[in-house]
């Protein structure tokens, strides 16, 4: 029998921290990717797929 | 609320697991993170540290290992707050596990400024591009810059086509059956974005009912 996929539950602290761990690795804020986004131009692949990941921030993330 | 979060971004990550190993995996997890009603993340090798996907070997049973396929999902509530909805999603297929070895990567983006929501992107070389005079004068961009659009938000390819184009092209090995379980998890694929389409314009759907009634009279 298949096996479920996992659920991972994260509070919005875990979630901020697990972005800004990802921002660090990729070398670049949050404002600088949110302007690669805009301009359509990444630095990277990874900084392409971390902003699918993450886009725009809502008001409570 | 939450508990129904769970169980709808845990469906959606058991379906992508499952038509995965049904067709061109072995054993491959998917994990669903469940943040809050506009952010729910699946993918493979999520955890409580990363919301980075990771990509997994395509290949089944003792056949040959292929290359690498790398899937990422965000989810969020639709705006009546009863069904998950893709806000973005990434299909990258690689030789290897590193990002630098892409062959090709299909992005969806919802309200995304500029370039199409829906539009694939191709590593390679273009002498064609390379020669090409662009508008004012700016510098030539390499082919993996391009966003070739595939079909809009509605009609955009499924991870089924995907699947299936990497079967086609020999690029990976197909498990027996596949084609069976890719047909029906795209017909439901196919089936939920017409649903949604109607949902989002009821007067054009209206019309088409009627003059179909009238056509079949």
């Amino acid at each position: 029998m298949a096996a479920d996929a996992e659920v991972i539950r994260m509070s919005r602290a875990d979630y901020r921290r697990a972005r800004d761990a990802a921002l660090r690795e990729v070398g670049l804020t949050y404002r600088q990717l949110a302007e690669q986004a805009r301009t359509g131009t990444f630095s990277s692949l990874r900084a392409r797929k971390l902003w699918l990941a993450i886009g725009r921030r809502t008001p409570d993330a | 609320m939450p508990d129904d979060l769970g169980r709808q971004a845990s469906g959606f990550a058991r379906l992508i697991q499952d038509l995965l190993n049904a067709t061109v995996c072995d054993g491959v997890t998917i994990q669903a993170q469940v943040i809050d009603a506009n952010r729910q993340l699946v993918g493979h090798g999520l955890s409580r540290q990363t919301l980075e996907s990771k990509p997994f070997r395509l290949g089944v049973g003792r056949g040959r290992e292929h290359g690498w396929l790398d899937i990422s999902y965000r989810l969020a509530l639709d705006d009546e707050g009863r069904y998950l909805t893709v806000i973005s999603s990434y299909v990258g297929i690689y030789l290897e596990q590193d990002l630098q070895t892409m062959l090709c990567h299909l992005d969806y983006e919802r309200n995304k400024p500029i370039y199409p929501e829906a539009h694939l992107q191709v590593e390679g070389a273009c002498e064609a591009l390379d020669k090409w005079r662009l508008v004012g004068g700016s510098k030539p961009k390499p082919l993996r810059d391009l966003h070739f659009p595939v079909g809009g938000r509605r009609y955009r390819p499924a991870l089924e086509d995907m699947i299936e184009f990497l079967i086609a092209e020999k690029l990976a090995s197909p498990r027996r059956g596949w084609q069976r379980v890719l047909d029906e998890s795209r017909d439901d694929f196919r089936r939920r974005q017409l649903r949604a389409a109607i949902r989002r314009d009821m007067e054009t759907a209206t019309l088409a009912v009627r003059d179909f009634g009238r056509a079949g009279a």
